[in-house]
């Protein structure tokens, strides 16, 4: 579907982008997933064709589409503040680009009615100024907008980052939901890793203008192939070497290990008994509680699902246990 | 293809904004200079010694680099008590004051000058009562330093009334609160907590204050008498004899390299940096009581005489506007004399100045509008050496006094120039209107500047996203955005151009008098006894009406301009 072959950009002496290589398939939900300045906003305004790339191609079902004008290219856009028009009413927003594109009046309003319901915008919301609607409905309006001129692909930037943690869970849900109802081909940007893991089908995760690693949500959290992955997606603890001696385990290499995996009280047939441990202080979440655990001068972090009461008490002293298979290693100084 | 068009239509417009500003921007200033410095087709110093063996320019320029220092301290003094009064104490009936002392914003320059002329002037309404009381003072006991002095002190407030006032506002009340917390009386509060905040604001204003003062030229027409000349009134003196016209540039000059050095002076105080509240929750002011009974007296009767000053040639001008010539040249208010002619006149027989300052006024600021939005657009949207080089261009303006633009164009124009193919464009509606466009130009680059960059740069990329080509995306979506601000530009710099009269006085074309100047010839006309003060009234009143319209739209409910 989307093919972009050896990208580039290079801004004066700073390279944004080096030697980017992704297809993404026909309907997926495809994830650009980093930290600030990675290049992630970069190669979507690339894909959408607002950044000319120094080198490499992008290609739609086959065409190339590097040099085409941003107007030409039929790929929808959600910005980050939607950068909805201010000066017009909700419908006249979702008309622009029908307009623009010379579309009859009878049909501008059948395909406006057609995309209002199925974001669940009333008749009453079509005639307010933008201003008028709380966040959710304006990304339902930038949705619309950019989806009623029945695009190839949608990008959306950041869209959630502007709203507040509860309405936030509440839109990533509605918008997986629109994107199997229409199906189409969607490009995601953003830095908030529980959002990239729970709404995509395949992510690419960026640093520093590169690829790290491009795969499944499992993937990514399971088998992070750099450091920088392993540390970037979710919590981690770090295995120090006072912690490796006691185990025969290689210390030569740097070793991570999941919260959810190192195990207190809990030993099973393939785990390595590590030993006493020592609970210093817990962080309750509600759905689970994290403990922190000095384990003979290495500070490490488990989590137990919350079951109504505290399951360890501070100074209280637990067997930690974990499978060898869970480890994350890299070699040292892998760290991008 | 398409790459080339746009390249051909970028390289088009830039070609058009460098001609500008070679033409009208920079070859005036050098028209003047050479001017000066170059006579018979060599270098000459002439003009200098010239200058110097003529008493006239010499005291000119005395009394202009007198007038202006003194202006600043009777100003300032006079700005930042009328501020304190109505926003910082508790004065009775501060809102009916603040309106007294804002009225200089709806006429000023020549029109206000003739208002106090009016009041103060030979045979004027306060004059005859003073004389009633001193038989002895002289009925042009109004004139020279001291009366100019009067007139621009309470001519120039209105700054104060706007910029001041909102540094006031920017007060954060918690610091005066704790400020008395710490033990501080009142004084030691308004000296050291709330005066600092204001002295940014203060430095400023007091800066254009200076350059007014230095490059006056109604007041000192109008009041100076024959004792007190100004560089300004005496270039235009000048300018009309073939002989004295190096002096004439040589003064216009002296003005503009003032300009430039004290602008300098006043972006070095200004790089020192702004009091910013650091407050996480600002309070907003509250009114402080005068707790010492005698100066609690005393500037209430200070504040209530302020006000009479301010109110009493604007309450005039109305009542007499109304009034017959025979009541007006008497100075004696009568309500049988009331009468609407006056205004049947002026908006029948005598509205040709009014239609043309009003053509010249609107063809300007919709000219400026428009070289201003293409500009802006240049400088937001290209950000590189050449547009900022733009942008500095054409804050030429802002930098030189009136008087030295008006010259330079004069002198520029007044014979055929290749670079304007050869199109001598003295006396015609186009240098007025030039001239009315370029000194509205600094004023309206700043803020049409503010208007884009406060625009979302996504909605652009939206609208180019949903496949509107660049321009349809600028006039569909951008300008819709910063239209209101445009009109609000486009209404102050029209309010402003109505009455104009010190580009006016130099450029006009005797066939087409503008209304700044008809003001001027009437004042002095009905000084010496004639009928016409009457159409001076009508039209000060007209113009009011206008201001206050303008003033009500730009400022009041939904602004769209920060400045209040």
């Amino acid at each position: 579907m989307i093919d972009l072959s050896d990208i580039s950009v290079d801004f004066g002496n700073f390279s944004a982008l080096t030697g980017i290589n992704i297809e993404v398939r026909e309907g997926e939900f495809f994830t650009l997933l980093g930290p600030s300045g990675c290049g992630k906003t970069t190669l979507l305004r690339t894909i959408t064709g607002f950044i000319a790339p120094t080198s490499g191609t992008v290609s739609v079902s086959g065409k190339d589409i590097t040099r085409l004008d941003v107007e030409k290219r039929n790929i929808g856009m959600v910005f980050q503040n939607y950068a909805l028009f201010p000066s017009m009413s909700v419908y006249e927003n979702i008309a622009f680009g029908l307009r623009v594109k010379k579309i009859p009046k009878g049909d501008i309003r059948k395909k406006i009615e057609e995309i209002a319901h199925r974001v669940e915008l009333d008749e009453t919301q079509m005639t307010r100024k933008v201003n008028q609607l709380s966040g959710g409905q304006q990304q339902r309006v930038a949705i619309a907008r950019a989806l009623v001129t029945s695009p190839s692909i949608i990008c959306l930037d950041e869209p959630l980052s502007n709203l507040d943690a509860k309405l936030r869970i509440q839109l990533r849900n509605e918008l997986k939901d629109l994107q199997r109802k229409f199906g189409i081909t969607t490009i995601y940007v953003t830095h908030d890793q529980e959002e990239a893991l729970t709404l995509s089908d395949r992510i690419a995760v960026l640093n520093k203008g590169k690829i790290e690693q491009l795969g499944k949500p499992n993937e990514i959290y399971n088998h992070s192939e750099t450091e920088f992955v392993c540390n970037f997606i979710g919590d981690i603890n770090r295995l120090t070497p006072e912690f490796l001696k006691k185990t025969d385990l290689p210390m030569d290499k740097t070793t991570y290990i999941r919260l959810e995996q190192l195990y207190a009280n809990a030993p099973k047939q393939n785990h390595i008994i590590w030993g006493e441990a020592k609970v210093t202080s817990s962080e309750y979440y509600g759905l689970y509680i994290k403990y922190t655990i000095d384990a003979q001068g290495t500070t490490l972090k488990i989590v137990e699902k919350n079951s109504g009461v505290a399951m360890y008490k501070i100074g209280e002293n637990v067997n930690l246990s974990f499978d060898p298979s869970s480890l994350l290693q890299y070699e040292r100084g892998d760290q991008s | 293809m398409s790459l080339t068009k746009k390249n051909i239509t970028q390289a088009t417009i830039f070609t058009g904004l460098v001609w500008f500003i070679v033409v009208f921007l920079i070859a005036p200033n050098i028209t003047t200079v050479t001017d000066v410095f170059w006579q018979d087709g060599e270098f000459t110093m002439r003009a200098i010694e010239r200058m110097r063996n003529a008493p006239r320019a010499m005291q000119a320029l005395r009394n202009s680099f007198i007038i202006a220092p003194v202006l600043s301290v009777t100003v300032g003094f006079v700005g930042v008590t009328l501020v304190l009064i109505t926003d910082y104490f508790k004065v009775f009936g501060a809102k009916i004051l603040r309106l007294g002392y804002m009225t200089t914003l709806l006429y000023s320059g020549i029109v206000l000058v003739s208002g106090y002329v009016f009041l103060y002037g030979n045979n004027g309404f306060v004059t005859n009562i003073l004389v009633q009381i001193f038989p002895n003072l002289e009925q042009d006991w109004f004139s020279g330093f001291w009366a100019v002095l009067f007139v621009m002190t309470f001519a120039a407030t209105g700054n104060h009334m706007i910029f001041i006032r909102n540094a006031l506002r920017s007060v954060d009340y918690q610091t005066i609160e704790v400020a008395r917390n710490l033990g501080a009386s009142s004084f030691t509060i308004l000296w050291r907590v709330v005066l600092p905040v204001l002295l940014p604001s203060l430095t400023a204003v007091t800066v254009f204050t200076f350059l007014g003062g230095l490059s006056a030229i109604a007041a000192p027409l109008l009041v100076g008498g024959p004792d007190f000349r100004a560089i300004t009134p005496l270039i235009l003196q000048l300018s009309r004899l073939q002989g004295s016209r190096d002096i004439a540039a040589l003064l216009a000059l002296i003005l503009g390299v003032s300009s430039i050095l004290l602008i300098a002076v006043f972006s070095l105080l200004e790089k020192r940096g702004h009091y910013l509240s650091v407050s996480k929750v600002k309070t907003d002011l509250v009114k402080q009581k005068i707790r010492n009974p005698v100066v609690n007296v005393f500037v209430h009767i200070y504040a209530y005489v302020l006000f009479l000053i301010y109110i009493s040639p604007v309450v005039m001008i109305v009542l007499f506007s109304f009034t017959d010539s025979r009541t007006i040249a008497r100075r004696e208010f009568n309500f049988s004399a009331l009468t609407l002619d006056n205004y049947i006149a002026a908006l029948t027989q005598n509205f040709s100045p009014f239609m043309t300052s009003a053509i010249y006024s609107f063809l300007a600021a919709t000219g400026v509008a428009v070289l201003m939005l293409l500009v802006c657009r240049i400088i937001t949207k290209h950000k590189g050496k050449a547009s900022t080089a733009i942008e500095y261009a054409f804050m030429i303006p802002w930098l030189l006094p009136t008087v030295l633009i008006a010259w330079g164009l004069v002198a520029t124009f007044n014979r055929p120039q290749w670079f304007m193919f050869n199109q001598p464009l003295a006396n015609t509606t186009t240098i007025m209107v030039l001239g009315y466009l370029i000194i509205c130009i600094p004023f309206t680059l700043r803020m049409t500047r503010a208007s884009f960059f406060s625009i979302d740069d996504t909605l652009e990329d939206a609208a180019k996203n949903l496949g509107a080509k660049p321009m349809y995306a600028f006039l569909r979506i951008i300008i819709p955005v910063i239209l209101p601000s445009v009109l609000a530009i486009f209404a102050l710099n029209f309010n402003r151009l109505l009455a104009e009269f010190d580009m006016s006085v130099f450029m006009y074309n005797p066939l087409s008098v503008p209304l700044g100047v008809e003001i001027e010839n009437l004042t002095m006309a009905g000084d010496s006894g004639g009928d016409s003060a009457e159409l001076v009234f009508v039209y000060t009143v007209i113009i009011m009406a206008i201001s206050a319209l303008v003033l009500y739209l730009v400022y009041g409910r939904n602004s769209k301009i920060g400045i209040d």
